[in-house]
């Protein structure tokens, strides 16, 4: 819980600030707005799937138009602010993802391990 | 007089009358010249008691306008001075500031040979810095060692790329400040969990953090 913990007050800290799960209601209009108006998201115990609707946040599909960054999702144009951030995390120690998730996502070991616990 | 004869008498006393009469007027005759005389000295005097104010009033004048003219001077001397005490007292401070400086051209100098070192050595650096943070997120920590201070460490050295002998992704990639800040913040401060918190945060992808 190391890292959910990090996140939350790190974040929480300087800016709004949201906590979300693929299994929220509207999950993606919440994001929308926070790739909107620059704030964090972090959804929480994701499984060995990614829904495929957050793809182009994940590829970080943007385009430049007018000098304005925007990012095309689905159907529809979003402006991107730059200080938007997007965090996952996994309650699963080994899991099975796939070689697309891992190259979309920068997968970060937290696991506490022996040597760490002795330091 | 006057039992003898009544005429002698009224002469007699005529000719006595007219006798002091004349005394009298010798008296007074060479007084009058004289009072006549002081009179034009007098008046003498009062034209040069006149020229003299006169000129008593303007050398005054030009004494006032000569003080206000001091009261300048003295203002302008003053102000000259204090400027001169400003200028003795920075000129102090300059010349302090240089012989400080003096001292630190050695250390400067030293610095400087080892930034152009450390230039150098950059590429190496950049380049560990980079894979770390492209490739060692899913490893564990004994993993992370052994790939970025082992292997990547040997393959730099084989192919001759500069590097830092003591090439620390602490140091690196973050700063005690950013380090201290993740600490407060609940991210424990060994190693691993500082590399995460890199990870974390300068990656260009989004984490996913496998946190059990």
């Amino acid at each position: 819980m190391q890292a959910v913990n990090w996140i939350k007050i790190k974040e929480s800290r300087t800016k709004e600030f949201k906590c979300l799960t693929f299994n929220s209601n509207n999950y993606i209009k919440t994001l929308e707005l926070a790739i909107k108006f620059g704030s964090s998201i972090l959804f929480e115990s994701i499984d060995t799937e990614i829904d495929p609707m957050i793809d182009p946040v994940l590829e970080k599909n943007i385009t430049m138009e007018a000098g304005v960054e925007m990012l095309t999702m689905g159907d529809q144009k979003i402006e991107f602010n730059p200080e938007f951030r997007m965090f996952m995390t996994t309650k699963i120690a080994n899991p099975n993802y796939t070689p697309e998730i891992f190259g979309k996502t920068m997968i970060i070991n937290f696991s506490v391990t022996l040597m760490g616990l002795r330091d | 007089m006057n039992d003898k004869s009544k005429a002698a008498g009224g002469l007699f006393k005529w000719a006595t009358s007219t006798d002091s009469c004349f005394d009298i007027f010798q008296q007074v005759e060479p007084k009058r010249k004289k009072a006549e005389q002081m009179a034009i000295t007098l008046e003498n005097a009062n034209r040069d008691l006149a020229a003299t104010e006169a000129a008593l009033k303007e050398l005054n004048d030009s004494l006032a306008v000569l003080n206000a003219e001091k009261k300048v001077k003295v203002d302008e001397l003053q102000e000259l001075e204090d400027q001169s005490n400003m200028m003795t007292r920075k000129l102090n401070a300059a010349s302090k500031l240089i012989t400080g400086l003096g001292s630190e051209q050695v250390r400067w100098s030293a610095d400087m040979e080892r930034f152009k070192v450390d230039k150098i050595k950059l590429i190496g650096d950049c380049l560990s810095a980079s894979s770390f943070l492209s490739y060692s997120g899913p490893f564990n920590f004994i993993l992370r060692q052994k790939m970025i201070f082992g292997d990547w460490k040997m393959d730099l050295v084989k192919k001759e790329i500069p590097n830092n002998e003591v090439f620390k992704l602490e140091t690196f990639l973050t700063d005690e400040v950013i380090v201290s800040r993740w600490a407060s913040e609940g991210l424990p401060s060994d190693e691993l969990s500082i590399q995460n918190g890199i990870l974390t945060t300068f990656a260009s992808r989004w984490p996913l953090c496998i946190d059990p």
